[in-house]
C-alpha cells in the first residue's frame, strides 16, 4: 500500500485484491435443507403477502387522489356555477330595482293612462270608537236565578 | 517530469516526490479555495442570517402563489329595501397584440369587435398595430352575456392566444341619479370616491381574503392536495340600510327638478324631508346632480356645452371644478337662510318671554339701529301696526329686528348655538364642513347691530341640514336631534349588525312653546300669506325667506338684479308635527321670492307624502265643500235617471242624441271633477264631440273656469286655498292646443302671485 495520504496517488487500488477463502463449515444435512426450503417459501408468501399490500395501499392512494381531483373538480364546477348565478341575480336584481322605482312605476302608470289618486277620490268615514262595556257584577244570588232561568227555559 | 527536473526535486525535498513549483501551486490553490470558502461563508452568513428576511420573502415570493380573493361589497337599501347600489361581476377584456401576425386578424378584429363591444373602430385598430404590447384592455366593466359572446366569438375565429377575460367587479345605481350626491360612488378602479360609499367604505368593502399556494416553475398552482395551499375567506362586507324612503325621494326629486327648471335656477338647489321625532332623513335630493354610474360625465347640459368651447388646460380645469360641483350635496353648503331663520328668533322670544302672540309691532318699512337703518322688504309704506301673529305671516322685517333688539346679544348667542348652527350636526354623511367662526358672530364680538341683522337671517350663514334639524326642534317639543340617514348595518344573511338610534341632543324650548309656534306657522300658511304651501284638509305650517347673496352682488348692481336664494322650511301637520320640510332653490331667474318658487315646491312634495306616511286629512268645512267629486257610473241609465244622479253628486249633465238610455259618458266613472263639473252624455253612438284644449297659463281662477267652460271642458284647480288670494295658472295637465273629447277633466295648476320674502 502506498504511504502518500492523497486517494489520487492511492495506487493500492490497482494492485491485485487477495483472494477471499471460503472459511470452513459444517456439511449442510437434510434437515437443514428442508427448513432452508420453508424458509424460502415462507420468505416468498412473506415477500408476495407485503407487495400486496403495498400494491393495494398505493391504488387505493391512486384511487383516491382520482377521486378527490373528481371531487375537486366538482367542487370547481359547482363554485363556478354559483358565482355564474349570483352574478345573474345581482344583474336581475340591479334590472328589477330600476324597473320597479317610484319613478318607473309612475311613468308607466302614466303612460297606461292612470292618473295620480286625488283627494276628492277617497271617501273618509268616521268611525265612532267603541268604547268596551265593562259586565256588571250582578252577584251570587242574580247568577243562581240567572242559570235556574236558562234552565227552566 | 524530466529526469533533471525530478532529481532536482528529491535533492531539495529529501525524498519527496513534491516539486517546489507544485508546492507552490498546492499552497497558493489551498489559499485561493480557503478564501474562496471564506467568501462563501460570508456570503452564507449575510443571506442567512443579515438578510434573512429579505431572502425569505424573495423565496416565499418565488415558490408561492400569493392570490387576493376579493370581498364582495355589501348593498345600499333604503328604508323599504329597495337597492339604491349594488356590486356585480363583470369583465374586462384584454389584447396581446404582440400575438397578432397577420393584417387580415387586425382588420376582422377592428371590424367586428368595434361592434360587438361598442367601441371605436379606430382606437381599435391602433391597438392591435401595437406588436411589443402584451397587455392592451380592449373594454372593461363588460356585462357577462357580452363576456359570453365575445368567448364564443373567440373560439370561433381561434384567437385565444389573442384575448383574454379578466373577471371584474362594478357598481351599479339602479335608480341612477336618485341620492346621487348623497350616496356618492365607485370609481371605475373599485374604489370609493364620494359620499356615503366612502363614508362607510371600511364597513361596505369588507375584508380581502388570500389564497397562498405553491407554484411550479411556470406559476401555475401545484395541485390542492398537497396540502401546499392556505386559503384565508374573505370576508364580505356588510350592507347599509337608509332612513330615506324611495318613494318620498322620487316625490322630493321630481318636484324640486321641475321649480329648478321652470324658475331657471343658476346654481342648483335643495330638498329634505326630516322626520320632526327622531332626525331620520326621508328625502334629501340635490338638483342638478349626476348619474353615479357615468360619474365622469358633466350631467348639465349648458355646462358641458361651456366647457366644450374651451381648450388645453382650461377645459381640463373646467371639467374638474364641473365634476366637484356635480358631486356635491347642496344640503350641506353654506348659505344664508334669510326669513326662514324668523322661526328661530320667535322661539327665542316667545321662550324667554319677551313677546306673546299678541305683541303689537309697528312697521314703518325702515327699522334704525345705532347709526344703521334696514329696510322691510315692503318698503317705504311697510306693514303698519300689527301683532306677533301677523308680523310672523307678514315675514315683517322691522318686527323681528325690534324682537331680535329685546332678546340681546347673550340670549341670542346662546339660542344660535343651543340650536346646533355654531357646529357640524355630525349626520352620517360625508362633506359636512366645520361651522368657522367666520360664518357666524361671536358671542363676545356680537353686536346689537349684528343680532338685529341676524334676526331675520342675515349676516351668517348655515347649511339647509343644520336648518331643518332645528325647525325640527322646533316642531317636537323643543328637542334638538341628531339628523341621520343610515337606519341600519346589516350582514349578508340580513342580520341586524348595529342600528341607529334617535339621539337628542339637548331640549332647547319647551313643548309649550314649541306648540305655540306651529299654530303661528300654520297661521301664515293658512292665513292666505303663503297660499302656496296650503293643502286642502292638512295644516301646514311654514315661513319663507329670500335671502340676498351679498358676495356675488356688485356696486353696480341695482336690487333687482341681486342673486337671491329662495327657501321655505315648513311642518306638517301642524297640530302634531310628523315632517318638516326645507325647499332651498339657488338664484331663480324667473321669480324671486321665496312664497312663489320653494313654497309650492314643499306643497306638492307634502301633498304628496302625507297620505302616503298615513297622515289623514282632516278637512274644515269649507274644504269639504270645496272637495272634487268621483263621477258616478251612468251608463245604461234612462238619461233621467242619470241627469238625476249626476244632480246628487253636484254635477250637471250635458246629453248628446236621441236616444233614451245612456251609451257613453265623459268623463268615466271614476274620474275626479269639480264641484259642479259637467259630464257628457251620449244617447246613441254617434262620434265624440271634441273640443281644443286652451292655454291657461297666466289665467285667474276665474278666467280658466270660464275658458274652460266655453271649450266644455272640465278643470281641476290645484294650489287653490280657500282663503283671497290672487293665484294664476301656470301649469296645466293637457297641453294647450290639443283636441280632447268634451268632458274631458284637466288639472290646472296655480301659484299665488302675492310675494313674501
Amino acid at each position: 500500500m502506498a504511504s502518500y495520504g492523497s486517494e489520487a496517488y492511492d495506487l493500492s487500488m490497482y494492485e491485485p485484491k487477495a483472494r477471499l477463502r471460503a472459511l470452513p463449515g459444517k456439511k449442510a444435512t437434510k434437515a437443514d435443507k428442508r427448513r432452508a426450503r420453508l424458509q424460502k417459501l415462507l420468505n416468498t408468501l412473506a415477500t408476495v403477502l407485503v407487495s400486496s399490500v403495498v400494491l393495494v395501499v398505493i391504488a387505493t392512494m391512486i384511487s383516491s387522489q382520482v377521486r378527490l381531483t373528481e371531487m375537486n373538480s366538482a367542487i370547481s364546477q359547482a363554485e363556478t356555477a354559483y358565482n355564474e348565478a349570483v352574478g345573474e341575480t345581482k344583474r336581475l336584481e340591479s334590472e328589477l330595482a330600476a324597473q320597479t322605482s317610484a319613478q318607473s312605476v309612475e311613468e308607466y302608470a302614466q303612460s297606461a293612462g292612470f292618473r295620480q289618486v286625488e283627494s276628492g277620490q277617497i271617501d273618509y268615514i268616521t268611525v265612532t270608537p267603541i268604547t268596551p262595556k265593562a259586565e256588571e257584577d250582578t252577584g251570587l244570588w242574580a247568577t243562581i236565578i240567572g242559570a235556574l232561568k236558562a234552565w227552566l227555559q | 517530469m524530466s529526469a533533471k527536473r525530478a532529481k532536482q526535486a528529491k535533492t531539495q525535498d529529501n525524498g519527496l516526490l513534491m516539486t517546489k513549483p507544485m508546492r507552490v501551486r498546492t499552497y497558493f490553490s489551498i489559499s485561493a479555495i480557503f478564501v474562496c470558502l471564506v467568501l462563501l461563508c460570508c456570503q452564507l452568513f449575510r443571506i442567512q442570517v443579515l438578510e434573512q428576511d429579505y431572502w425569505q420573502k424573495q423565496a416565499v415570493a418565488q415558490q408561492l402563489s400569493d392570490v387576493e380573493i376579493s370581498a364582495n361589497r355589501g348593498q345600499i337599501y333604503d328604508a323599504n329595501m329597495s337597492v339604491l347600489a349594488l356590486t356585480r361581476e363583470v369583465c374586462t377584456i384584454v389584447m396581446a397584440p404582440c400575438n397578432i401576425r397577420r393584417e387580415v386578424t387586425r382588420e376582422k378584429i377592428a371590424d367586428e369587435l368595434s361592434v360587438m363591444l361598442e367601441v371605436d373602430r379606430s382606437t381599435l385598430y391602433q391597438q392591435t398595430l401595437d406588436s411589443e404590447s402584451q397587455y392592451k384592455v380592449v373594454k372593461s366593466k363588460v356585462d357577462k352575456s357580452v363576456g359570453d359572446t365575445f368567448i364564443e366569438w373567440v373560439n370561433e375565429n381561434s384567437l385565444g392566444g389573442v384575448f383574454r377575460i379578466v373577471t371584474d367587479y362594478k357598481r351599479e345605481y339602479p335608480l341612477k341619479n336618485t341620492l346621487s350626491t348623497v350616496l356618492g360612488f365607485v370609481g371605475k378602479d373599485n374604489v370609493a370616491r364620494e359620499g356615503l360609499e366612502l363614508k362607510y367604505d371600511s364597513v361596505l368593502s369588507g375584508t380581502p381574503g388570500r389564497m397562498v399556494a405553491a407554484q411550479n416553475t411556470y406559476g401555475d398552482h401545484l395541485p390542492t392536495s398537497l396540502q401546499y395551499e392556505y386559503t384565508v375567506d374573505a370576508t364580505d362586507g356588510n350592507s347599509l340600510v337608509l332612513t330615506v324612503d324611495q318613494y318620498i325621494q322620487q316625490v322630493t326629486d321630481k318636484y324640486l327638478a321641475e321649480a329648478i327648471e321652470e324658475y331657471g335656477a343658476r346654481n342648483r338647489g335643495c330638498a329634505i324631508v326630516m322626520e320632526v321625532d327622531t332626525g331620520a332623513i326621508l328625502g334629501i335630493s340635490t338638483k342638478g346632480d349626476y348619474d353615479p354610474n357615468d360619474y365622469l360625465t358633466i350631467a348639465d347640459p349648458s355646462t358641458a356645452e361651456k366647457i366644450a368651447l374651451l381648450a388645453g388646460e382650461e377645459q381640463s380645469a373646467a371639467i374638474v371644478k364641473a365634476r366637484l360641483e356635480q358631486y356635491r350635496n347642496k344640503a350641506l353648503d353654506f348659505y344664508e337662510p334669510g326669513s326662514v331663520f324668523k322661526i328661530f328668533t320667535a322661539s327665542m322670544g316667545l321662550e324667554e318671554g319677551l313677546v306673546t302672540e299678541e305683541s303689537p309691532f309697528y312697521c314703518g318699512g325702515m327699522f334704525h339701529i345705532a347709526d344703521r337703518s334696514m329696510k322691510c322688504w315692503v318698503h317705504p309704506n311697510g306693514h303698519g301696526q300689527q301683532n306677533f301673529i301677523t308680523a310672523i305671516a307678514n315675514s315683517c322685517n322691522p318686527a323681528f329686528m325690534t324682537l331680535g333688539t329685546r332678546v340681546g346679544t347673550k340670549l341670542f348667542s346662546k339660542y344660535y348655538a343651543g340650536f346646533g348652527f355654531t357646529a357640524k350636526t355630525d349626520v352620517d354623511m360625508l362633506g359636512e364642513q366645520d361651522v368657522t367662526s367666520g360664518l357666524y358672530h361671536l358671542p363676545e364680538s356680537i353686536s346689537q347691530v349684528d343680532v338685529a341683522a341676524s334676526s331675520i337671517g342675515q349676516t351668517f350663514k348655515v347649511t339647509p341640514l343644520q336648518m331643518i334639524t332645528g325647525i325640527s326642534a322646533v316642531a317636537n317639543g323643543g328637542y334638538l336631534m341628531q339628523p341621520y340617514i343610515v337606519k341600519q348595518v346589516i350582514d349578508g344573511d340580513g342580520n341586524v349588525v348595529s342600528n341607529t338610534q334617535p339621539t337628542v341632543k339637548r331640549q332647547m324650548i319647551s313643548e309649550s312653546t314649541s306648540g305655540r309656534l306651529c299654530a303661528m306657522l300654520e297661521n301664515a300658511v293658512s292665513s292666505g300669506k303663503i297660499a302656496n304651501a296650503y293643502i286642502s284638509g292638512y295644516r301646514v305650517g311654514g315661513k319663507t325667506g329670500t335671502s340676498e347673496k351679498t358676495e356675488t352682488k356688485s356696486e353696480e348692481d341695482q336690487d333687482q338684479n341681486v342673486q337671491v336664494i329662495a327657501s321655505f322650511g315648513g311642518i306638517a301637520p301642524a297640530d302634531d308635527p310628523q315632517v318638516a320640510v326645507l325647499v332651498m332653490v339657488d338664484e331663480p331667474q324667473r321669480s324671486r321670492s321665496g312664497s312663489a318658487v320653494a313654497a309650492p315646491i314643499a306643497r306638492k312634495i307634502l301633498k304628496d307624502i302625507l297620505p302616503y306616511l298615513g297622515v289623514e286629512p282632516n278637512y274644515t268645512e269649507a274644504e269639504i265643500a270645496g272637495l272634487d267629486r268621483t263621477v258616478p257610473n251612468v251608463v245604461g241609465a234612462t238619461v233621467a235617471a242619470a241627469q238625476s244622479t249626476l244632480k246628487a253628486s253636484t254635477l250637471s249633465a250635458q246629453t248628446v242624441g236621441n236616444g233614451t238610455t245612456v251609451v257613453k259618458q265623459v268623463p268615466a266613472s271614476g274620474t275626479s271633477i269639480p264641484k259642479g263639473g259637467t259630464v257628457w252624455l251620449y244617447t246613441d253612438n254617434r262620434e265624440t264631440q271634441t273640443a281644443t284644449v286652451p292655454d291657461f297659463t297666466g289665467m285667474s281662477v276665474a278666467q280658466t273656469t270660464q275658458a274652460a267652460k266655453a271649450a266644455g271642458i272640465n278643470v281641476l284647480l290645484s294650489g287653490i286655498s280657500t282663503t283671497d288670494g290672487t293665484p294664476a295658472a301656470t301649469r296645466q295637465s293637457i297641453a294647450a292646443g290639443e283636441q280632447v273629447a268634451k268632458g274631458t277633466v284637466i288639472t290646472v295648476e296655480f301659484t299665488y302671485t302675492a310675494n313674501i320674502y
